[in-house]
């Protein structure tokens, strides 16, 4: 998780989405980075829970 | 429009409310009855991280350079999300040796060396002045925003009309009368977290309002709102806005600052009252973030498109319902950027205070005037130290802000401090890890990354005054153009926060690692690196004390120094003690009193303490005795490796040749006709057998030279090794029945049970002279999950009640099984055979648990 952590939210997988226009009327980048970080929220809400 | 006077008095009753929160707090919590006892208060508070550089900064940083803002907060969720270790181990550390602050974290850790607690504690009030000047810089232009509307522009305002000058004189009496209400043993501050718990819900919904009206009240939704944007070719709205090496750095100081920001280490550490919490936080805090941000891509484009650049970005927030009309939402939004701002002080102002009064003043008063602190109530002068700073710092911030902060975007003031509480990350977090890091080394590491944070960020910030003079910045210091702070050794390319970082943690952490290998660590410092890293419990007590010391006088000092009574302390040590005045004080007892004098002073002012009365520290005899033996056992160690490298490498190799001729001879023999039962043949087949059974031997021999060899073979296979060697020495026959996989036991398990079955093989030989000897292992046929070890033998018995058995090392192997949470089962008879079996319950091979 950790590295899935790094690689979603560092360069260069980042790069990919910059100035690539608009995805559903919303910048890319901008849905991207939201998407990825919710993601991880999630996974390390998940391992919380199971390591409780 | 909004009067000025309803904007003042709506201010005044909210930062009341405040008041009226922390004073409920505080009370519930001298009743027992804690309001913030839940993980989602405790997660809230973390998120005192979010100030008005999120509320305001981040719009005016996306306005400007796209999603570079986000960085900020992607490093806290990587932290907590990931590096929850990390802070969970400072946290009990913390808890465990009573530290309140990370100035006094930083001493303890290395030798409790009050100079190094200084110098974190100064790095840390320079560091945050920028970031306080931030915070009043927003509640000073926003206000001043409400104050000329329609009309915008800049001016100045005498400083006796600036509300941040108000503003900073309410919250420093707010800090004072709830952070410093008195001396606590733990530093908790209960009011103060409810209140900054309710402050992280007040600017979430109020940004969040905001977020909602612009982007579906002025605008119709996401797409349409973006789609303008496009439009209008405000291109930097859909990009990342740095270049990835600086988004990079960006992350990783946000990732540093989110617990070494005195503010989240206070939070997260030292108002933690239950390890537990951080389960949640590590979710909540991150999502806290994630949903604070979401409408700060599309408030920027909307202020970008209703303003243009007319408008100081950093305003959008507010300008935008201004400028529509909505005096209800205008206020709701400013009381929101009021509390983001009035949590960041508040929190920050306790923990510098904490810090500069027991790692800076105390120590300095004890050690130059200790008259002085002789003639007081010591407690009273801990709090009126705590609060001159408190005042001191804020007036520090309202001086920066109006000297360098006038012009500046808010977003990089804050990196400016997020920058400087980097440096800490060597020092606190190498800490943790490395047994080897040294005070010299911190000491050099910390000042040298300080000094260049100074030279290439701080100083900078300074350029528009006139001092440092233009030419300075951009030629150098005497035109030497190397030395330009921003261009350091000719450094370029980079922007400037990604320059500063890389200087100033190449000298920090260079220094760290260099000076630290250097010269090893003192005693002092490996004794106190001890209770720091790994160990669940504190190591036992190694130091003893010059000086004989009495409960009586322990106790003075104890009614002198804490608040709490001095004979609750006394008895937390446990009740074994002698606690009649004149009983001679143990270290255990010393060791617990210093502890909780440091709780309330500080490490630093407590190591003075104790030694007034005990005189300095010193090693214990039996502990330099055991260094000494450590030090021999690892040079006798080196010498056994060295010697089995040696022998396996001549002996042993030719040993194996000799096998392979003699076998090679005897096939050629057979060849040429030689007569197969003639005295040659006869003599190259025992030649063979006993260049094997060298050879055997030799192994066994290397085996027992190279303890670690248990741990790369696995224990099948040394059992193996170890029951051929028997073999060909006592020429009886020894089966090893094993799976090869893997037992479920850590390195300290297998090196026991390894013991046992050498022992029990030995004890066969010795006493029952069996023919044969079996050892199986494998999963229990009855406890699912347990290994069992089964060691039987043809020889003779014996009853293992009788006493005979002591010196059969029964009990040594006993042991050795209970030790492991294992048992022994011995099955022999007189009459008959013996069969003993080890059972280690959940060690069973992993293939062979796994159906």
């Amino acid at each position: 998780m950790v590295a899935a952590g790094f690689v979603l939210l560092l360069p260069p997988l980042l790069t990919a989405f910059d100035h690539a226009g608009t995805v559903w009327g919303v910048p890319a980048i901008w849905a991207y980075l939201f998407a990825a970080w919710a993601v991880i929220i999630g996974l390390s809400a998940l391992a919380g829970r199971g390591r409780g | 429009m909004l009067p000025t006077w309803l904007v003042l008095i709506v201010s005044f009753a909210y930062l009341a409310s405040l008041f009226v929160v922390a004073f409920y707090g505080d009370r519930r919590a001298d009743a027992g009855r804690s309001l913030i006892s839940g993980a989602t208060v405790y997660s809230l508070s973390l998120c005192v991280f979010a100030t008005s550089w999120t509320y305001y900064g981040s719009v005016g940083g996306a306005a400007r350079t796209g999603m570079s803002f986000l960085t900020t907060y992607l490093g806290p969720t990587l932290m907590f999300a990931l590096g929850l270790v990390v802070i969970r181990r400072v946290i009990r550390i913390s808890r465990r040796n009573k530290i309140t602050s990370m100035a006094d974290f930083v001493s303890a850790r290395y030798g409790k060396s009050g100079l190094l607690g200084g110098l974190v504690a100064v790095i840390a009030v320079v560091g945050a002045t920028p970031y306080i000047a931030l915070q009043l810089k927003a509640v000073s232009g926003t206000f001043e925003l409400i104050q000329r509307h329609p009309t915008t522009g800049p001016g100045a305002m005498p400083p006796w009309e600036d509300p941040a000058c108000y503003v900073a004189l309410l919250l420093a009496g707010f800090t004072i009368l709830f952070g410093t209400r008195h001396l606590d043993a733990t530093e908790r501050h209960e009011g103060v977290v409810a209140a900054i718990a309710l402050e992280s819900v007040i600017k979430l919904v109020a940004f969040l309002a905001v977020g909602l009206f612009v982007t579906f009240g002025l605008f119709h939704g996401f797409g349409d709102l973006f789609r303008q944007a496009a439009d209008a070719h405000l291109t930097q709205l859909f990009s990342l806005g740095v270049g990835t090496g600086d988004w990079l750095w960006l992350v990783l100081l946000s990732m540093g600052a989110s617990v070494l920001l005195p503010r989240q280490w206070q939070m997260a550490v030292v108002e933690n009252i239950d390890g537990r919490h951080l389960k949640r936080a590590a979710w909540l805090f991150p999502l806290y973030l994630l949903v604070i941000n979401i409408f700060v891509l599309p408030i920027a484009a909307g202020g970008l498109l209703s303003f243009g650049t007319s408008t100081n970005p950093d305003t959008y927030v507010l300008a935008l319902p201004m400028a529509a009309g909505q005096s209800a939402l205008t206020l709701i939004v400013f009381i929101g950027g009021l509390s983001a701002a009035t949590g960041m002080i508040i929190v920050e102002m306790v923990a510098l205070s904490t810090m500069v009064s027991n790692a800076v003043v105390m120590p300095l008063l004890l050690r130059v005037a200790p008259r002085m602190v002789e003639e007081r109530d010591a407690r009273q002068l801990v709090l009126t130290v705590r609060r001159v700073t408190i005042v001191v710092v804020l007036l520090l911030g309202y001086g920066y802000f109006r000297l360098a902060g006038q012009g500046v975007a808010l977003a990089s003031i804050g990196v400016v401090s997020f920058a400087a509480v980097a440096q800490f990350a060597p020092a606190v977090f190498g800490g943790l890890f490395w047994k080897g890091a040294t005070r010299r080394g911190a000491l050099v590491g910390l000042s040298a990354g300080f000094a260049v944070w100074v030279y290439t960020l701080l100083l900078p910030t300074f350029s528009d005054t006139g001092w440092p003079p233009a030419s300075f910045m951009a030629d150098g210091p005497f035109g030497i153009e190397w030395l330009r702070p921003q261009h350091l050794f000719g450094l370029n390319g980079v922007d400037s926060t990604s320059h500063a970082m890389f200087w100033s943690m190449l000298v920090n952490v260079g220094g760290y690692v260099l000076v630290s290998l250097w010269r090893p660590p003192t005693a002092r410092e490996r004794s106190q690196a001890r209770r720091f890293l790994g160990v669940r419990r504190d190591p036992a007590e190694t130091w003893q004390w010059r000086n004989r010391v009495t409960v009586g006088e322990l106790r003075t000092l104890l009614e002198r120094f804490v608040s709490l009574p001095p004979d609750d302390v006394l008895r937390e040590c446990g009740r074994q003690h002698d606690f009649a005045p004149t009983a001679q004080a143990g270290p255990e007892l010393i060791r617990h009193v210093e502890t909780s004098l440091a709780a309330s002073m500080g490490t630093t002012s407590a190591r003075i303490l104790i030694a007034s009365i005990a005189g300095e520290e010193q090693l214990r005899v039996e502990q330099v005795i055991e260094m000494l033996d450590e030090a021999s056992k690892v040079a006798t160690l080196e010498e056994r490796h060295r010697l089995a490298r040696e022998l396996h490498d001549s002996v042993s190799q030719a040993l194996f040749s000799m096998t392979l001729y003699t076998r090679a001879t005897e096939l050629a023999m057979q060849k040429e006709g030689g007569d197969p039962a003639g005295a040659v043949a006869r003599g190259l087949t025992e030649l063979r057998g006993l260049t094997q059974g060298a050879l055997a031997e030799m192994r066994a021999a290397l085996f027992q030279l190279r303890p670690d060899s248990l741990h790369e073979d696995g224990l099948a296979e040394a059992v193996r090794k170890r029951a051929m060697a028997m073999s060909a020495r006592e020429g009886l026959e020894v089966t090893v029945q094993a799976p090869d996989d893997r037992l479920h036991v850590d390195d300290a398990a297998e090196e026991e049970l390894f013991r046992v079955v050498q022992e029990a093989m030995h004890n066969s030989v010795k006493h029952a002279q069996p023919t044969r000897i079996s050892v199986r292992m494998g999963e229990h046929p009855e406890i699912a999950g347990a290994l069992l070890i089964e060691i039987s033998d043809d020889g003779a018995g014996f009853d293992p009640d009788a006493p005979r058995t002591e010196g059969m090392g029964l009990n040594g192997m006993r042991e050795r099984m209970t030790r492991i949470g294992g048992e022994l089962v011995i099955d022999s008879r007189p009459t008959g055979s013996t069969t003993v079996r080890a059972v280690l319950p959940g060690a069973a091979p992993r293939q062979a648990r796994t159906p």
